[in-house]
């Protein structure tokens, strides 16, 4: 039996023994593929960046397992101007996950291992000037893509492998999602949130109604799914104004239901008030899109033409005119126009003159005052509006007749 | 699909018919809405129901739907009214029979195939509460049985003679009387409301009739348009829905649910508020008055098309007006305080307020209305939360088109195939136990 500190002393000679042999793994590492996994295997021990060359997905798939590659993370990360994940992202995501035990450590390992690298890369430091900065660490695009498959992966699996007892997978699927969040939110969340919004459907579509349901009820969560809608409608307006029909097309293409209805209703808010700033092909692109989610619809059509609610409109504006015809040469030229739209458009027009005389007919005159008892003959002292197909003839609004005593 | 579905609005002053049939969802038929008046011309001695009369003078005989719950122990298949010298009952069955047979031929218009089964939705004004209610429910279902009954021995006999003698008609309706045996002495079902609006009542072969709650079909209506652009996020959604039609208003009140698990939909509707005559034909008269009182003379029909356009107007300040919204409202609220649902109202998603309707357009109606919501709610002792989220419904569909919904959204949701899963519950308790249902809207 070793005691804590003779293990110690073994690990620190493991460790001599592996720097030692480490510069001349490191040279057979580009030729022998062996050397690269072993070399690898020996940077991670002793803690040490590996050189990037060597960092490839293969490599780290063959050396390491699922659950210590989800522990060296950070390890693995590119730094050069953005933070990149994708290698041991994707490396892990060649892996198996056939146990609940080691989908559990794999997500346990990722939650801890991305906070201790936001932790990490955002302590504050101390500049030249002795100012303090607080670094950004800004993950690339490729990283949030990666993490939202494995997350996506790792919670898929998680699941189904928790059939019995869901409350602990549901907790770390909670932690999972925003680890995820953390990750999109040190990217440029703008160009990244169509990864995100789509990680949501993807969610939707594999996990069970229940889990999917418990999950979005959670308020962090669904407050991470709007933070990226969001996001995603401000890309889409950008994408619109700066000309991109291209990334357009790609945003637009990711929303769904009445997340997309209400980014195109945006877009058609920012097409009518900036029409100088937006490109022709772009407002013609979101004005069919519009129509071709209003087309799904059958609008509802009237047996009889005459019943349409849009001829009361039509009535009503040309009962106004008459009334204002009166006020002068302008009013009574709107009232031309007027007729002739409701004629030519909507098949409605006037009917009798004010001043004749005419026979009474109950269907198409209304006398005034009321209950005053009709006459054979009438005097119109208010046009009536009739509809009209050629062939039917429909009183919408009865001419207002006088007795002739 | 090759059954047809038909929903008639069958209403005081004029009638709304829909119907759907096809394979597609949204294969929603044609609309028409036309007088419910039955004009009977006395020189040929012809009856007939239609927006398009041919001029001449006429006898008819208006608000038949209004005269049956006004008197419904008087006789309905005996003794002929005054005027038109045919009884309540020959009346309800031709309005009934001319609507079925129209629409038919709408729907034979637009589809290569007939429908092999025929279901007819007529809409059940909410007659509940008051006394004569099942004897009015009863003679309604009678006519119905009859009108349905005629109909299907020739479904084409009215497009080939639209107009038939008092004559004729009176000979067709005693013959499929005595072959219903109903007669006035007919025992009268009292089974309540709840009842009549579960039956399904089959006729003869291929065709059968429900009754639909006028409130519950329109807030059918509101539910499907509202969501129809969203495949996703369904979830707890309870509506107060206000139809406003020319002679009544109905209140009622429908609320669909989704188990967290399963995610089913269970569409639910509670007992509607009794009839009330405040309606759109009183605001109509109002602007008549208006319009009258400052020097300008308008007829009814101008001042209806006013009201129904929705449009700014000088009536719309007037005190008989503000008057009109506040009558409209006042039961409302009485119905939200009273209401019968103990289990989701108090709590979390908040009531979505639909109004319907013709006069539903009228410039601060809503507003009135969603204000009478929140005060019925606040009587209750609903959590402020609650109360604050209430918010009118507004239809996905907007303009001329939401208008046409608004107009016919019983006749819509009378037609619709999915109005056999709304159960009735006389009322919802208290929770017992922490069901997890969909209360929020999804993420996406």
């Amino acid at each position: 039996m070793t005691t804590p500190s003779e293990s110690r002393k073994e690990v620190a000679a493991q460790k001599a023994v592996l720097k030692a042999s480490l510069p001349d793994l490191l040279r057979r590492a580009s030729s022998d593929p062996k050397a690269a996994e072993e070399a690898l295997r020996a940077c991670a021990m002793l803690r040490k960046k590996p050189p990037i060359s060597l960092v490839t997905e293969p490599n780290v798939s063959r050396a390491f397992s699922a659950i210590e590659i989800s522990k060296s993370l950070s390890l693995f990360s590119n730094p050069t101007e953005s933070v990149s994940l994708s290698v041991p992202l994707t490396a892990l995501r060649t892996k198996h996950l056939t146990d609940r035990k080691t989908a559990t450590q794999v997500a346990k390992a990722l939650n801890r291992n991305i906070t201790k690298l936001l932790a990490r890369n955002t302590k504050t430091t101390r500049s030249s000037k002795g100012i303090k900065d607080k670094p950004t660490v800004l993950f690339t695009q490729s990283t949030v893509a990666d993490s939202a498959s494995v997350v996506l992966w790792i919670l898929i699996r998680l699941f189904e492998l928790s059939e019995q007892n869901k409350a602990p997978a549901l907790a770390l699927a909670r932690a999972l999602i925003n680890s995820l969040r953390e990750i999109w939110r040190h990217s440029d969340r703008a160009e990244t949130a169509e990864l995100v919004v789509n990680f949501f459907h993807l969610l939707r579509k594999n996990l069970k109604r229940s889990v999917y349901v418990d999950l979005e009820d959670d308020e962090e969560i669904s407050g991470f799914a709007r933070e990226a809608n969001a996001e995603l409608a401000g890309w889409a307006n950008f994408a619109l104004l700066d000309g991109r029909l291209k990334h357009l097309k790609a945003a637009i293409r990711t929303a769904e239901g009445d997340e997309r209805a209400k980014i195109l209703s945006q877009l058609q808010e920012t097409c009518r008030t900036h029409p100088s700033q937006v490109l022709p092909e772009l407002v013609e692109w979101v004005a069919q899109e519009i129509d071709r989610v209003k087309q799904v619809r059958k609008p509802l059509v009237a047996a009889d033409a005459s019943q349409s609610s849009d001829l009361n409109y039509v009535a009503v504006s040309l009962l106004d005119a008459w009334n204002a015809a009166t006020e002068g040469d302008r009013a009574a030229r709107s009232l031309v126009s007027i007729e002739r739209l409701a004629r030519d458009l909507f098949s409605v027009e006037f009917a009798d003159s004010v001043g004749e005389v005419v026979g009474f007919d109950e269907q198409t005159h209304e006398i005034t005052p009321p209950g005053k008892p009709a006459t054979t003959s009438v005097r119109v002292v208010r046009p009536g509006v009739r509809w009209s197909d050629g062939t039917r003839v429909r009183s919408l609004v009865r001419t207002l007749v006088t007795p002739i005593d | 699909m090759s059954n047809a579905l038909i929903g008639v609005d069958w209403g005081t002053h004029s009638s709304k018919w829909n119907w759907m049939f096809g394979d597609e969802y949204f294969n929603r038929g044609e609309f028409n809405i036309l007088p419910s008046d039955v004009y009977l011309d006395p020189s040929s001695d012809r009856i007939f129901l239609s927006s398009d009369l041919p001029r001449g003078d006429f006898i008819f005989e208006s608000g038949i739907k209004g005269t049956l719950i006004r008197d419904p122990y008087g006789p309905f298949w005996t003794g002929p009214r005054r005027q038109v010298k045919l009884t309540l009952g020959e009346l309800v069955s031709f309005s009934l029979w001319s609507l079925l047979s129209e629409v038919y031929e709408s729907l034979q218009r637009n589809n290569s195939t007939e429908p092999s089964q025929i279901e007819v939705r007529f809409s059940l004004p909410n007659w509940v509460g008051v006394a004569g209610a099942a004897e009015a429910r009863s003679k309604y279902e009678q006519a119905a049985r009859v009108a349905c009954y005629i109909f299907m021995e020739d479904r084409k006999a009215w497009m080939e003679r639209p107009s038939p003698s008092r004559d004729e008609w009176k000979e067709i309706v005693r013959n499929v009387l005595s072959e219903l045996n109903v007669s006035d002495d007919t025992e009268v079902d009292k089974s309540g409301f709840q009842s009549a609006i579960q039956k399904k009542f089959d006729v003869i072969d291929q065709i059968s009739f429900r009754f639909v709650a006028e409130s519950s079909a329109a807030g059918l209506t509101g539910l499907r348009e509202f969501e129809a652009e969203l495949d996703r996020g369904r979830h707890l959604r309870k509506i107060l829905v206000v139809d406003i039609g020319a002679g009544s208003t109905d209140i009622g009140y429908v609320l669909r649910t989704i188990a967290a698990v399963g995610a089913n939909e269970v569409l639910v509707q509670l007992p509607p508020a009794n009839t009330c005559e405040v309606a759109g034909k009183a605001l109509t008269e109002s602007i008549v008055k208006i319009y009258g009182v400052r020097g300008e003379r308008i007829g009814f029909d101008e001042a209806e098309r006013r009201k129904l356009s929705g449009g700014e107007d000088v009536w719309l300040d007037d005190p008989s007006v503000k008057e009109w919204k506040r009558r409209i409202a006042e039961p409302v609220e009485t119905y939200v305080n009273e209401l019968g649902d103990e289990r989701w109202l108090p709590y979390e998603p908040s009531l979505h307020v639909l109004v319907t309707g013709g006069a539903s357009v009228v410039k601060g109606l809503k507003a009135e209305i969603l204000a009478a919501v929140k005060r019925g709610l606040e009587q209750r002792n609903v959590d402020s939360k609650v109360i604050d989220g209430t918010s009118l419904m507004t239809l996905d569909s907007s303009g001329r088109f939401a208008n046409d919904v608004n107009r016919l959204a019983v006749a819509l949701g009378a037609a619709s195939e999915e109005l056999p899963r709304l159960s009735y519950h006389e009322r919802l308790d208290p929770p017992v136990s922490d069901v997890p249902m969909r209360a929020k809207p999804g993420w996406t």
